[in-house]
């Protein structure tokens, strides 16, 4: 590897405008695929997360998505992340301070959903931002092939994840509860930190993450697919920060992946 | 997301370290000795080992008063001539101090370890960030000195080292206890207990390294939620460690633990940059 990550910066620590830029040089393009369709989910119950129906009318630019009592019609993104599979998120601007992000797959009909949402008051040594998973299916036909779930399947994994050309993380996933990052380049080269995290497996190879900084007031949703759908391991999704006056900013980020090692712990231990 | 009660006070997990460890046996081989460190920002401190337990410790610069043995230590042997010294602090103090001896070579590498007190340990992370400061409010200095000689430019160091970046090492503490830490870059590793009093338990704290001798290495932590300080030698050679860990009891900040512990070491993998 030819990269320098030997020069650390400076102490201090930086903030989300400063490691937020160069984010999407490697994310996959958005798409209009969706412009015109309608898809309804129905999610299961799940941690703090309880079941709930959804459902989103595509246009151009905007969503119109009703969940429960609560609906809203909102500028949105959706990205092919893998043959069949998007990744729709979109900010609710009546208050601005939740995001929405739905993973599904159209001929399997698994879907995943995870909410972000800035909490109403901010605590010592806990996340800013809550995020939660729930696991579903897209309505209107017979879902196949695996269900959604929790998984420890990437523990011990650790990988570059790669933003721009200078702009590169390590993720080494910990537990199933864990993960920490390392810039090795960018603006947060030479820090680190651990945070609490959430994986899910989609499918073979495709996982929705998502983790809640611990130091500043962050949380991203991903879909990781390693399985070399359009020629690359790739993350893509988007960062989720909380402004000064407590409303929410959603950026788009992406990178390629290249795993570097596995960990793998003697049979007498359970794996976390 | 993880439970944040599940964190436990530095006292408990002396607690959990302490039957059937794998800390080896304290040495005797400085009973008897007098060691004087001339330090390098000028200061010079006899330390006289009076027995396998206590020591005077007199700072030459200072009062002749002290020269019975006010200080309770533990000493391993960590090599051929090369020691770890641990001075227990006194009730009351939260401030500690560890030696690294290398008598073949005739240096030292002082480290002093602080703690904060409850208020400076209760303080935001955001707070300490806006303020450009640490994360962690645990503190430690290193100091090198020259071993009965004086310090001149030429006396030899103890270097920081760069040497255990990439590498992910288990060490077992005990039958019941197990780490690894993943050795992240010159300031930061992360600790995960794979078994034990802090299962599941994970973070990324400040570290540093220091070069002993070959395969040998000082490496100190300082943790942030719980305030903690490692300090421990490594031998990548006999796989296995000695050091302390120095804390506060419990969450009342009352009183500071300050315990031995040492590891079997496994190299779990290695990766090159």
């Amino acid at each position: 590897m030819s990269k320098d990550y030997t020069n650390a910066p400076p102490e201090g620590w930086k903030g989300f405008d400063q490691f937020v830029v160069d984010m999407t040089t490697y994310r996959l393009p958005a798409t209009t695929a969706l412009a015109g369709s309608e898809s309804t989910f129905d999610f299961e119950a799940s941690t703090g997360f309880p079941a709930h129906a959804m459902s989103l009318r595509f246009g151009d630019t905007k969503v119109a998505w009703a969940s429960g009592e609560r609906q809203g019609q909102d500028e949105y993104e959706a990205i092919m992340v893998a043959p069949d599979v998007y990744f729709v998120s979109f900010l609710v601007s009546a208050t601005d301070t939740e995001c929405h992000a739905v993973v599904f797959n159209t001929e399997t009909r698994r879907a995943v959903h995870v909410h972000n949402w800035i909490k109403a008051e901010a605590k010592a040594g806990e996340p800013r931002i809550g995020q939660r998973f729930a696991g579903g299916v897209l309505a209107g036909g017979e879902a196949s092939g695996l269900v959604p779930h929790p998984t420890k399947e990437l523990t011990g994994m650790k990988a570059i994840y790669t933003y721009s050309q200078d702009h590169d993380y390590e993720h080494y996933y910990i537990t199933s509860n864990y993960f920490c990052w390392k810039g090795l380049s960018g603006a947060q080269k030479g820090d680190a930190a651990i945070e609490p995290a959430e994986y899910w497996k989609f499918a073979d190879g495709q996982y929705v993450f998502g983790w809640t900084e611990m130091i500043i007031p962050c949380s991203p949703i991903w879909f990781v697919c390693f399985d070399g759908s359009f020629g690359d391991n790739r993350e893509t999704g988007v960062f989720c920060n909380t402004n000064p006056d407590s409303t929410m900013r959603v950026e788009p980020a992406g990178a390629v992946i290249q795993k570097i090692s596995q960990t793998f712990y003697p049979n007498r231990f359970e794996k976390l | 997301m993880p439970d944040p009660a599940r964190w436990i006070s530095v006292g408990e997990l002396a607690h959990a370290f302490a039957s059937d460890n794998n800390a080896p046996p304290p040495t005797d081989e400085l009973a008897g000795r007098s060691l004087t460190l001339d330090l390098e920002r000028g200061e010079a401190v006899e330390y006289r080992f009076a027995t396998s337990t206590e020591l005077a410790r007199r700072p030459l610069s200072g009062s002749r008063e002290a020269e019975t043995p006010d200080r309770s230590y533990t000493a391993a042997k960590v090599r051929d001539a090369i020691y770890f010294v641990d001075v227990l602090p006194s009730p009351g103090e939260t401030t500690a101090e560890s030696l690294v001896l290398d008598l073949g070579l005739g240096i030292a590498t002082v480290l002093v370890a602080s703690l904060p007190d409850e208020a400076g340990a209760r303080r935001p992370l955001l707070d300490r960030i806006a303020r450009g400061e640490e994360l962690t409010a645990v503190t430690a200095t290193f100091v090198s000195a020259a071993v009965d000689a004086g310090f001149t430019s030429s006396t030899e160091r103890h270097p920081p080292t760069t040497e255990l970046v990439g590498r992910r090492v288990e060490y077992t503490y005990s039958p019941s206890e197990q780490y690894e830490h993943i050795y992240l870059n010159d300031r930061f590793y992360t600790w995960h207990c794979l078994r034990g009093s802090e299962k599941g338990l994970a973070d990324t704290d400040r570290c540093h390294y220091y070069r002993l001798a070959d395969d040998l290495f000082l490496f100190v932590w300082r943790e942030k939620i719980v305030p903690t300080l490692g300090a421990v030698v490594v031998d990548f050679r006999a796989m296995q460690t000695v050091g302390k860990i120095f804390g506060y009891e419990g969450g009342d900040f009352a009183r500071v633990a300050n315990f031995r512990v040492g590891a079997r070491v496994r190299l779990l993998n290695r990766t090159a940059y």
